[in-house]
């Protein structure tokens, strides 16, 4: 297969690559220049829709500064300002270099090399390390967005992802979210959908501590104080529950474990055949859950099953409600309790709860109200309890994967992940984009994620791990980096923490196409193309549509780059484990569904071949590289039966069973090491308990918060200077945003120089009053955290990597940071 | 309303508010300056019979404030073409008038040059032709301002009228300077008329400054950056202040004592308060927002 | 006869900037020029604020000031209603930015076509501008080199939220017409006396 040869005009249908979805694009090449980006109009996701930052895209191309070359550095010190003074080699050279460092460590002990992956429309380029035999992740996964959020998603319903049924909700409930309005699960069709959802009458209720655009078009803006949405969601519950006693108690019963008995110790109570029980309230005793004999399952009430004290987990959880009241959440979050009670009446209400709906022939409870949440809200210390509480409304509304109600979004083309668990429950997936690691004292891997049973690698472990080895026991040293597409000194917590990490290393090696804060500290960078330069093909969290789609090479490369699929082939067979890989891609392709396209061993492959299989496997020989080539995509809108209780028969958890089990049994394997690991966080229920970031802090008053808007999404969109631009005199971005009043009592004024202060760092940036913002807040977007190259206000310096402010459930970080703001006085002026 | 409340959104900033125009600043003040006084000059040289001063401001026009339109044109080497729009186009119509000022005033010189090919009716008649059209690049500037509609500031009958007056100003003042220069005996009725402009163009200006009260919010925001603003010191201070009050004050001066130094200091600073005056109008020339705040907001505004 | 008109349905806009961007592309502007962009409007104090986004873009009025003004003939409106002007007769007077009550048009000073974004010009640079001349005035063409096409102009295409919406006014049926009437249109700052071919509706 031959790149394509360049006619003076036309148009090619590919995927865009500006943040980590993929929307359908259209690209115009005229005398081999790409001139413009469209929406592809084809493609059911995003409609000829597309975001301000898939229109620039061909700046990433054609960006001056882009690494044309593999380089070498030729100083040998690092560190910020220091020149590393590259030197292009050729690619026989960079591989041999990459070959000599990595064919040893491979030979002796391969824990030794250290990859940060960040490349999510070549997902598959992720398990590398595994087939290296390296079990480490040295970079973020979530720790801010999604890792107290996959894991539910999947425990709950097999999802990845979940949002609220665009075509059905009528009224739309957005925590901490930018789902529909500025960011997340493929933007530029999510906008489309919640617009036209809003046209036709849906009512939006935004809370969150910033008023961004989810919350300038909802109905109604619900300031809260940052960190404390699980609060308003308890005071919602307890509202919903004990008081207006609005929920779908035959969801509960039916379709949810709510009705299963628990015993003292948080399990189910089992029969003696080890099955789940529950309470038949009629026969007035406890059943096996299956029994077909049961009248009616209790919800409530205490009982006595064989001397052994048990309750429905719904009654657990009110007795839990009983203690929220909304007027001490309304301590916790400053939401009024009245408003709470307020919101808790008309989102029952709005629920139609018994209602039915027939779509495509089939009859669907209807339940068009719904919570719809994503990081602001659970991107915490109790992350995991902040995304199950969360979880829980809509739990109770009935409205798990039903028309109107909260939607599990699958990772890919392969959908939901049904198979049945035990007790007639639908088997948790908390693993979805890798399988679970097993237990192991001291742990491999640096992020510990052989102690994380549930949860994502908590890529910012790793790096208090290589800084305090015998904190972790660690009993080797890790010795290379490399880093795929991925910046750590911008995306991690701790930056000066990052950067003493990186001095530990030996050798580090950028897969990258720009050059950013992380790559700077490189011995070699090897260049990558562009997304307009390669081909790959692309299903990732598409809500509403399901299909492969071909993100192909536009036009022939224009530098003297290569493929990072082909790269990291080629370095998989100059340190014999090729094979290894093969077997790897052809599970991860799914090659496997056809024994004639699985890889042999031996052979190295190209990017293409590659792909051609991937598309084969997913449909068949006629939908080969070629057809997606000239055609683009086979994405389709996914069905009712695909979309609505795909799992039907099988139960959800209402009660957490799942994660307090693992959090028992992960007790039980630390038991005899000697080593304190806290397994606090493994609850079945949520409640709140104050984290480190609450309460009254005199020396840090305010709560700092970051936040992405439509413009920018990694660190490399704000590299191209239309963005950076544009986004210096938007009013989201012009600066730090500060309520007037806050600004006031700090002694500061609109556009004057400031220092934000936590414990943990300290950042300067300029102010930007905004009447839009809750008093106790400054929100930092993250278009000004730096340039692309260079760190600008960069949040993440306020935060802490310790595992005290880790969800050591989930791996999610404590992502607010307590700070004062202080009028910056340049030294040297009076 | 205090200059306090009035928020001027800057260049490429994308929040609602005042834009202050951008592109108008010294090169533009400039030509507007010696457009007024080099026709000033000629007119006011012309009805005393002095060809020198008339020489001295066709010179103005035709080096000083040509100069100055080229240097701020993008395109100028196509300055020509702006003759097609006089229909409606008072740019054009301006130029046009430059054009036939120089003409006409050059033909009237011709005595003077003692070219005297040409007959001496054929002089007289374009002197009067060239006075006509020296009223017109006077003014012509403040028709300009007056039609642009997006600057709402500029968009009344005071900036021909103010134009006018002060070009009949800066006319007279100069005209003293080169009498004095030349020893020539000094018209009184000339100091007097130079005091009456001095008094009028300071009715003029504050008739600006207090109409806005009933005009558009975009124009009360620009006086209250004049009054109340960044701009006070320089327009206040120095267009206002020395410029009409320190003039008078020196004229005065020289009318009492007959002193050649207090008339060329009065030169000077009436010069002076003349440019900075147009400087700061053009400076405050805010464009309105997209969607203007509405009367109740604007209420509570003014009274916060 | 048509008259080529839009509607901005600030209901449905989020503020995201896609058409900013989309009209950048599309028409390749260098820096500082934006033809369409996004304001941020923001009224009342916490908590009771009240956040607007307000498209903008040049609203090609029927009574244009900028055409009025311009000595040189560059600024002209077509039979369509569609105002332009001709690169090759501005000289740079800038006359029209002072007319122009909406801040819609931009001066291309002659170095920013030698410097690009980047401080080099890249082979997009260099593809997109070849349209502009510097020393002139630019501004928002409606798309016409699509509309003439029978394209809708970039940002409309590009919007995600369907916040643009265009077509002939002169037609009572036309979507912008229909919503017009139902919706109340109106157009800015009415009290210039501009009428512009851009409408609003909340």
């Amino acid at each position: 297969m031959k790149a394509r040869v360049s006619t003076s005009d036309r148009w090619v249908q590919s995927v865009c690559k500006m943040c980590l979805h993929g929307c359908g694009i259209r690209v115009h090449v005229e005398n081999g220049i790409v001139t413009k980006i469209e929406g592809d109009p084809t493609n059911p996701d995003n409609l000829g829709k597309l975001c301000p930052k898939g229109n620039i895209g061909m700046l990433r191309l054609y960006d001056p500064k882009r690494v044309k070359a593999p380089m070498v550095r030729t100083n040998p010190k690092k560190g910020p300002g220091e020149d590393p003074r590259w030197k292009e080699i050729s690619w026989d050279e960079a591989m041999e270099l990459v070959e000599k460092r990595l064919k040893p460590i491979r030979e002796t002990d391969p824990r030794k090399l250290v990859v940060a992956s960040g490349d999510f429309q070549r997902i598959f380029n992720w398990a590398w390390p595994a087939a290296f035999g390296s079990p480490h992740f040295f970079s973020t996964v979530g720790q801010y967005c999604g890792a107290a959020y996959h894991p539910i998603n999947g425990i709950t319903d097999t999802s990845f992802a979940a949002v609220n049924d665009y075509e059905h909700c009528k009224y739309w409930l957005q925590v901490g979210a930018g789902d529909g309005f500025s960011s997340h699960l493929h933007l530029s069709g999510s906008a489309k959908r919640m617009a036209d959802a809003r046209m036709n009458g849906m009512r939006v209720v935004t809370v969150e501590p910033r008023m961004s655009p989810a919350a300038a078009k909802a109905d109604e803006w619900v300031p809260i104080r940052p960190g404390t949405d699980r609060a308003f969601a308890l005071g919602l519950m307890h509202s919903m529950v004990l008081e207006h006693k609005l929920y779908d108690a035959e969801f509960l019963r039916q379709r949810t474990n709510a009705p299963y008995l628990i015993g003292s110790g948080g399990t189910y109570v089992l029969s003696p055949e080890g099955k789940a029980m529950v309470w038949d309230s009629v026969a007035g005793k406890a059943r096996e859950w299956d029994d077909p004999d049961i009248a009616e399952l209790a919800l409530e009430g205490r009982y006595d099953v064989d001397g052994v004290a048990c309750a429905p987990g719904f009654q657990l959880f009110v007795d839990i409600l009983e203690t929220h009241s909304p007027e001490r959440m309304e301590e916790v979050c400053t939401v009024p309790a009245a408003t709470m009670r307020r919101l808790a009446y008309e989102l029952g209400e709005a629920a139609r709860i018994g209602e039915t709906i027939e779509i495509e022939g089939k009859e669907y409870p209807y339940r068009p109200a719904a919570v719809n949440y994503y990081r602001g809200a659970i991107a915490h210390k109790d992350g995991g309890q902040d995304s199950m509480a969360l979880k829980m409304v809509n739990t109770l509304l009935g409205n798990i994967d039903v028309p109107g109600g909260h939607l599990g979004v699958p990772l890919d083309l392969r959908g939901f992940f049904i198979e049945p668990g035990e007790h007639g429950m639908l088997k948790p997936q908390p693993h979805i984009l890798h399988p679970p690691v097993p237990f192991k004292f001291p742990a491999d891997s640096l992020q510990m994620m052989e102690w994380f049973p549930l949860g994502m690698d908590a890529g910012h472990v790793a790096v208090d791990a290589i800084l305090n080895p015998e904190r972790y026991r660690l009993d080797y040293t890790p010795e290379v980096l490399l880093t795929y597409h991925s910046n750590p000194v911008w995306n991690m917590p701790a930056p000066d923490k990052v950067r003493r990490a990186l001095e530990k290393f030996e050798y580090i090696i950028s897969i990258d196409v720009v050059v950013n804060p992380t790559t700077e500290w490189a011995d070699l960078i090897l260049p990558d193309h562009t997304y307009l330069e390669s081909t790959v093909a692309v299903s990732l969290e598409p809500p509403v549509v399901k299909g492969l789609a071909l993100r192909q090479a536009v036009v022939p490369p224009i530098y003297n780059t290569r493929d990072a699929t082909e790269i990291l082939i080629d370095i998989a067979d100059r340190c014999g484990f090729l094979d290894v890989w093969n077997g790897f891609l052809s599970l991860l392709l799914g090659l496997t569904v056809r024994e004639d396209l699985v890889l042999a061993p031996d052979q190295k492959y190209s990017n293409e071949e590659l792909i051609d299989r991937m598309c084969r496997a997913a449909y068949d020989d006629t939908h080969d590289l070629e057809w997606f080539r000239a055609n683009g995509h086979m994405v389709t809108k996914r069905n009712a039966a695909e979309t609505y209780l795909p799992y039907d028969g099988l139960r959800i958890p209402f009660y957490y069973e799942t994660i307090k089990a693992a959090g028992d049994q992960l007790k039980a394997q630390f038991e005899g090491t000697g080593y304190d690991w806290d397994t606090s966080a493994y609850v079945a229920l949520p409640a709140w308990c104050d984290g480190p970031i609450h309460g009254e802090n005199p020396d840090y008053p305010l709560y700092a918060i970051t936040f992405k808007t439509a413009e920018t999404n990694f660190a490399e969109t704000m590299s191209i200077p239309v963005i950076s631009e544009l986004t210096k005199g938007a009013a989201q971005t012009r600066g730090v945003l500060l309520n007037p009043r806050t600004a006031q009592r700090c002694g500061v004024a609109d556009g004057d120089p400031i220092e934000i202060v936590s414990r943990f760092g300290r950042v300067e940036g300029t102010a930007a009053l905004t009447e839009g913002l809750h008093p106790d807040v400054v929100a930092v977007a993250n278009a000004i955290t730096g340039n692309g190259r260079k760190l600008g206000t960069h949040f993440n310096t306020l935060l802490p990597s310790e595992l005290e402010y880790t969800d050591v459930f989930s791996g999610a970080l404590e992502s607010v940071a307590r700070v004062q703001v202080r009028k910056l006085v340049k030294e040297g002026v009076a | 309303m205090s200059a306090t409340n009035v928020v001027v959104i800057g260049r490429n900033q994308f929040t609602m508010g005042y834009r202050r125009q951008g592109e108008w600043s010294w090169l533009i003040t400039t030509a507007f300056f010696l457009g007024n006084v080099g026709a000033g000059l000629f007119l006011i040289s012309y009805f005393n019979g002095l060809y020198l001063g008339a020489g001295i401001g066709l010179l103005i026009v035709g080096v000083g404030k040509s100069t100055a339109h080229l240097l701020y044109l993008g395109r100028p080497e196509r300055f020509l073409r702006v003759i097609v729009r006089w229909r409606t186009s008072w740019i054009s119509r301006g130029l046009i008038a430059m054009g036939l000022f120089l003409v006409f005033g050059v033909v009237y010189l011709a005595r003077y040059l003692q070219a005297s090919f040409v007959p001496h009716g054929v002089t007289a008649g374009f002197g009067v032709a060239a006075a006509i059209v020296a009223v017109v690049v006077m003014v012509y500037d403040g028709f300009v301002l007056k039609a642009s509609r997006g600057t709402p500031l500029w968009d009344t009958y005071l900036m021909p009228v103010l134009a006018l007056f002060y070009a009949l100003l800066g006319g007279t003042t100069l005209t003293l300077v080169v009498e004095a220069g030349l020893g020539a005996t000094r018209h009184a009725q000339l100091e007097w008329l130079e005091i009456a402009l001095l008094a009028l163009n300071a009715v003029l200006v504050g008739l600006v400054i207090f109409t806005a009260q009933a005009r558009q919010a975009a124009v009360q925001a620009a006086v209250s950056l004049l009054t109340r603003g960044p701009l006070t010191r320089l327009f206040l201070g120095v267009a206002v202040g020395l410029g009409i009050g320190g003039t008078l004050a020196l004229v005065g001066v020289s009318i009492a004592t007959g002193s050649v130094v207090a008339l060329a200091i009065a030169a000077a600073t009436d010069l002076c308060g003349h440019f900075f005056v147009f400087f700061s109008l053009l400076r405050v020339g805010l464009h309105p927002p997209l969607r203007p705040v509405s009367e109740p907001e604007l209420a509570e505004a003014v009274g916060a | 006869m048509t008259r080529w008109g839009m509607v901005i349905d600030l209901a449905r806009c989020i503020g995201c900037n896609a058409c900013t961007v989309a009209c950048k592309t599309e028409n390749g502007t260098p820096p500082d020029h934006y033809w369409a962009r996004v304001y941020t409007e923001e009224r009342g104090t916490f908590p009771n604020t009240k956040i607007t986004y307000v498209p903008a873009l040049c609203n090609h009025c029927q009574d244009a000031p900028c055409v009025t003004v311009c000595p040189t003939g560059a600024s002209h409106q077509r039979n369509d209603g569609i105002v332009l002007i001709d690169r090759d007769k501005c000289i740079g007077c800038r006359a029209c930015m002072m007319a122009c009550p909406y801040n819609n048009r931009f001066f291309l000073r002659k170095r920013a076509l030698k410097t690009g974004y980047y401080g080099e010009r890249t082979a997009y640079e260099d593809a997109k501008w070849k349209w502009f001349i510097g020393g002139t005035v630019t501004k928002c063409t409606f798309c016409v080199h699509r509309v003439d096409k029978g394209l809708e102009p970039a940002c409309v295409v590009t919007c995600p939220t369907e916040a643009r919406v265009f077509g002939d006014l002169e037609d009572p049926d036309s979507k912008p017409s229909v919503m017009i009437r139902k919706r109340n249109g109106k157009q800015p700052l009415p009290e210039m006396g501009t009428n512009p071919s851009v409408y609003y509706v909340e």
